[in-house]
Parts: structure tokens; sequence; C-alpha cells
């Protein structure tokens, strides 16, 4: 059965403070941790139109060497690769195969691109679990990577969205190898009902010009991330919690057994409100304040903290769970 | 979708409700001609419809062949790289449109391999247990990406949606609704960077400071970018390797395939295919002069296309090339 036996991560060097946007936008610093709790986040560009040129499959490539390194595993012994964004490199092909050249996966290696959103990563995890679980393969790499800070309006329009989203790659090695770690159950869940509550319209298939000047025009300028943040709070305050019972429930384990919870970071306040839901506060994870929401990355970034923090060790019991635009949300129980 | 762990790798996985949107209601009908193609009839979607429209019509179809229900459904794949929006992609909206709520829906982006890569993800859900019922929509729009001044792209690409069903035999309720496969097995391979055979490198995240800007709108990085020799030179090297390998791991004798359907692409390309594998060229059927070429949707859409010459035992291979690049074979037996 699938287990996980390595976690890595990469963040780019680049720090950006809130007071370093203050200096772009008409916000401040406490105003961001208010309603937030992020206090700065990693970015491959600088606040002033420029930065190194890291691209998402740079972050993934970084990531995925931790994750093996931790795995003690070769690249070569890798037989499938899930790989979570809605940012990759280039609009077509995804960043997969850029991957293989940079980690030097063996030449045929199967990659599976998964869009969906912030929930990528978990999603994607029930891909290798699917693949582990059937015997088709030995070792999978799940990474989920994003690169959102050239997607962002940095003018004080957009700093109800742009102060947020970050980037970074996490990745973990899955494997039936292991006799330890078990993914005990994965639960996935969408509601396209609310799709236009947290979404980015533009570019567009559902029209025949897919892109065009209105679109960079507004308030709400369609080519940027746009969000109804009281009505997302509202959901992921629900969805989130319910997720977790579900899934205890599903395998008949009490909440109390659980060692730690490792949330999709998106906001404090709704990490907050999550562990206030399953009456453990002390047992939500959390590390939005030093990187921000960087979507599809953000639980595998969490979990190898956890891990380097030791707050995950062998035999811990752990769940995570997400949420994001869709929406999508989904949950995983795994034994380290 | 909630996972027990319940392996049984003798589960009869079964392919149905095979099926593609309504053409009439798809769009227009056009013809094209062009030197090196020569004339060929594609569609092209009403300016109103948009993709998750056309994946709509093509999964209520799946349904109504399959005799089943969207309340059925306990899984959705969409496989697409141009969704009505990027985020959320067209499963979303998809879900909506059939009314569906707390499902699974996933989203891949494999380009021309989705449906295959979809299916073989599929087949090993239902073996391990993890889903029952899984409904797989292949659905691009890529006549969009017309750029009037590009005639590699003017002359090849088409709007379409397929959709299929991936159920464990002995929860189907009839099988009276041809076209119904067995699965027999699939091969997945992706590959080292390949981007300038077929690129389209904007809205890109790697580029600074902006992803897009407003001078983008009339940029041909925008727009996609193909070189065709180079694709045909990849197709001619990876396809027959893999369809003979796979061929090879599922003990399947390639003589015996009633037909391959290959990357709607270029009869040429099949003609070569079938000749580095030493197999009759009228195996290999292509309707890419009918449609055009219209990425994930394809393959199925070929399938569609000779399904009633199938009888039942008859062997068909479904292999597909992707920007990238990556590769996927799978064979079906037709019930």
């Amino acid at each position: 059965m699938a287990g996980v036996i390595g976690t890595g991560h990469f963040v780019p060097h680049q720090v950006i403070t809130n007071h370093d946007l203050e200096k772009l936008m008409d916000t401040t610093d406490e105003w961001i941790v208010q309603r937030s709790g992020i206090k700065q986040r990693h970015w491959v560009r600088n606040s002033f139109d420029s930065g190194v040129n890291l691209s998402n499959s740079d972050l993934a490539t970084k990531a995925a060497q931790n994750a093996l390194s931790k795995a003690n595993i070769a690249a070569s012994e890798i037989d499938l690769v899930v790989y979570a964004s809605i940012t990759t490199d280039f609009d077509l092909p995804g960043a997969g195969n850029a991957l293989i050249s940079k980690l030097q996966l063996n030449q045929g290696t199967p990659v599976f691109e998964v869009r969906n959103q912030c929930s990528g990563f978990l999603y994607g995890m029930s891909i290798a679990k699917a693949y582990l679980d059937s015997g088709a393969v030995r070792n999978v790499l799940l990474i989920g990577a994003e690169v959102q800070s050239t997607g962002l309006d940095l003018s004080t329009r957009g700093r109800n969205t742009a102060v947020l989203f970050a980037d970074g790659a996490g990745a973990v090695v899955l494997s039936n190898q292991t006799t330890t770690s078990k993914i005990i159950s994965v639960k996935l869940q969408a509601d396209g009902t609310y799709a236009d509550k947290l979404c980015v319209r533009s570019p567009s298939f559902a029209r025949d010009e897919i892109i065009c000047a209105q679109d960079f025009e507004g308030e709400s300028p369609a080519i940027y991330p746009y969000m109804d943040g009281k009505f997302v709070f509202k959901m992921a305050s629900e969805k989130m919690p319910e997720m977790v019972k579900a899934l205890c429930a599903e395998q008949s384990i009490p909440i109390d057994d659980l060692d730690l919870i490792v949330p999709h970071q998106a906001n404090q306040r709704i990490i907050d409100m999550l562990g206030a839901a399953i009456a453990a506060p002390h047992k939500v994870f959390s590390n939005i304040a030093k990187y921000g929401n960087t979507t599809a990355a953000s639980i595998p970034i969490a979990m190898n903290e956890a891990c380097q923090q030791g707050l995950i060790q062998s035999g811990s019991l752990v769940c995570l769970v997400s949420f994001g635009a869709g929406f999508s949300w989904a949950g995983a129980l795994i034994r380290f | 979708m909630s996972q027990k762990i319940n392996i049984n790798i003798d589960r009869e996985i079964v392919v149905t409700g095979v099926s593609r949107t309504n053409e009439m209601r798809l769009g227009s009908f056009q013809t094209r001609i062009d030197s090196r193609f020569g004339s060929q009839k594609f569609y092209k979607a009403h300016s109103a419809v948009a993709p998750s429209d056309a994946a709509l019509v093509a999964s209520l179809k799946s349904l109504e062949q399959s005799n089943l229900d969207a309340g059925d459904l306990d899984f959705v794949i969409s496989c697409t790289q141009t969704p009505d929006i990027n985020n959320p992609g067209m499963v979303s909206f998809l879900l909506a449109k059939l009314g569906l709520k707390n499902i699974a829906g996933l989203e891949i982006k494999q380009s021309s391999c989705g449906p295959i890569f979809a299916l073989d993800f599929a087949s090993k859900l239902i073996k391990t247990g993890q889903a029952k019922t899984i409904l797989v929509v292949c659905t691009d729009f890529l006549s969009r990406y017309f750029n009037q001044t590009n005639p590699d792209t003017n002359s090849i690409f088409g709007d379409g949606s397929a959709a299929f069903i991936v159920i464990e035999k002995s929860r189907l309720k009839s099988l009276n609704n041809p076209p119904s496969f067995k699965f027999l097995g699939a091969q997945l391979n992706s590959y080292a960077q390949s981007e300038h055979l077929y690129n389209i490198k904007i809205p890109g995240s790697q580029r600074l400071p902006q992803r897009l800007s407003v001078q983008d709108i009339l940029s041909t990085e925008t727009q996609p970018q193909l070189d065709l020799l180079g694709i045909e030179a990849a197709n001619l090297k990876i396809m027959p390797e893999n369809i003979f390998q796979a061929g090879r791991s599922f003990k399947i004798n390639l003589e015996q395939i009633k037909y391959f359907f290959n990357h709607q692409l270029c009869a040429k390309h099949n003609q070569a295919i079938a000749a580095k594998l030493d197999l009759c060229e009228s195996q290999f059927f292509d309707c890419f002069d009918s449609y055009g070429h219209c990425g994930s949707a394809g393959v199925i859409l070929a399938l569609l296309d000779r399904s009633q010459n199938l009888k039942s035992a008859d062997v068909v291979c479904l292999s597909t090339l992707a920007a990238g690049l990556s590769s996927a074979v799978a064979f079906l037996g037709a019930i």
C-alpha cells in the first residue's frame, strides 16, 4: 500500500514583506496581518518588476531533489510523476516535461498534470495512491508547485488578492515498498456552483477572443485573480472541518487520535476556524505567516516543515485538508 | 470519492457510452483547402458555446447510452487544454451544469493524450475500489487559437467534445447500447522537454514581470507554434516503438488489431507508422479530414466513426502523441 517515504520543499530566495508591498499599493502590514495572518511571502520576482528567472519547473525540481534525498532513492527509481499546478512555465506544454529534463528522470516516465487549484496536491495524491495500490508502479513523485507572483495586480486596485498569493513548491515521494507509512484514505469533493467566486476570468476559451483589451481594464481586470473573500471564507470554514470529520468517521478514527492536521494555507483565520470547529486548535499546523498562499504547493511545503520541526515523526497520524477555487476540496489521512 | 482498500485485479473494466457532441448543437460546419492536407472539414463552435457546454452535451449522451443517471457518477475527469477558464478549470463548470455536487472533479492537462491517461487512471480507481462509475470528458476548442496570419494553425485545428464512462462490468445495467469495450490495458509515457515542437508560451508563469500584458493580444506567442516536420519525426519515432512495446506488454498480436486510431493529425503519418510496424495501412483509421485536429477529443471521435464496423471481440488500439512530449497507447476489446 502507498506510503510517504520522503518530503521536500523549495521557495525562491526573494522575500517580500508586507512593508515591501506598502511601497507598491495602498496597504499596511497591520491590515494584511489582521486579514490573513501573512507577514511575508517568497516570490520569484522582486516587488519592482525584475527578479531571478526561476520558473515553476525550477522550483519543482529543487523541491523534488530535496524529497528524493530524504527518501534515499534516485530519480531513476521514480515510475510516475504527478504534477499539480495552475501556473505552469508555459500555457502549453505543462511543466512536467521540463521536470523530466531537469531532474533527469528516466525518459518515458509518465507525468500527470493536474489542474485543481488549491486542492491540486490532494487530487494528485489520489492518482498516486491508485497507481501504487494497484501495484502498477512502485515509486511516485507527487509535486505541488506554483508561481503566482507574475499573475498579480500589484497596484492598489489588486491589493485584496495580491497580498495573499506567493511562489513555492513542495514534493513528496510515495512508495508501496514501505512497511511503515500508509496513505489510509483520500477523499475528493467538488461543487462548481460557485466557480465564479474565486477565479481568473481571462484567458477564456468560452468565447471567440481568448484574450481581449477589455480584460486588462476596469476595477477588477479579468486577467487578475478575483475573489469574493467573505463567501470563500464562509465556504472554506465549513468544508474543511466537514472533511476532517468525514475522513475520521469513515475510518472510525477519533479526531483526538490525530497527531497533526496540515491544512491548505490560505488564511490564518480559516485555519483558526478549522481548529475551533474540530476542538483541536493546538493540532492544526500553520506557516502562512512566512509563505502566504502558495496554492497547490502549500500543503506539501507545510508538511515538510512539520517534518523538519519534528511535529510529524514515524508513526504520526496526520490529516491533510484543502479547499480552493472550483470549489474543490479534499482530505487525506496518512500514517507516517 | 471515499477510499477503502479493496483491490481486485480481476475486476473487468468496461468503457461504455462512448459519445460525442451533436455537431448541430456545437456549431457550424466548415471546409477548408490546404495544399499539404487536401480538402478538410472541421467544426467550429458557435461564439456563444463554451467548452463546458459541449462537454455537457457529450456527457449527457454518454450517460443516456450507458443507461445511467448523473447521480450514478462518483468521479468526473475532464481532459482539456482549452478550458472555459484556467482557474478554476472546466470541470467545475461541467459539474455545475450536470447538477453534481460533492463528488470528485479532476482536471488533467495532457493535451491529446488526455483520454488515455484518464482511462488508465480510471481503471486504477476501479481496481483499487476508490471509485465505481467514472465519467471521462475530452473537450478542446482549438479553433479559438486561430491566428489568421499563421497557416500552420489555420490548417489544422478544429473543435470537438467526446465522453465515455469507465465502470466495472458487473455494475452496468445493460450493454444494449454499443459501442462498449473491455479495457485491456494502457501504456503512458512522457519525455524530456521538446517544447520547440508545439508550444504556446503566453500566458506562462515564467515570464517576468507579468505573465500576460495587453501587448500580448496581438503577439504570436499567444498562438500555438508548431514545427510540423519535427512533430512528424517525433510521431514516427515514438509511436511505433510504444505501440510495439504496449502490444508486447499486454500480449496483444498487433496483426490481429481491427483498427489503430492513432493521433488524429495526418494520414501520411499513420501510413508511415503502419509501414514501420509491418502492418496493413487499412488497419489505421484517420478522421482528420472530417474534424481537423481536436486535441483530446480527436482519438475518441475516430473511435466513434468506426464503431459501427466493429463486432464483438474485435480489438482496437488508441494511440496519441501530445505536446511536451507525451505518448499513450491503449487497447480495447469490443463487447
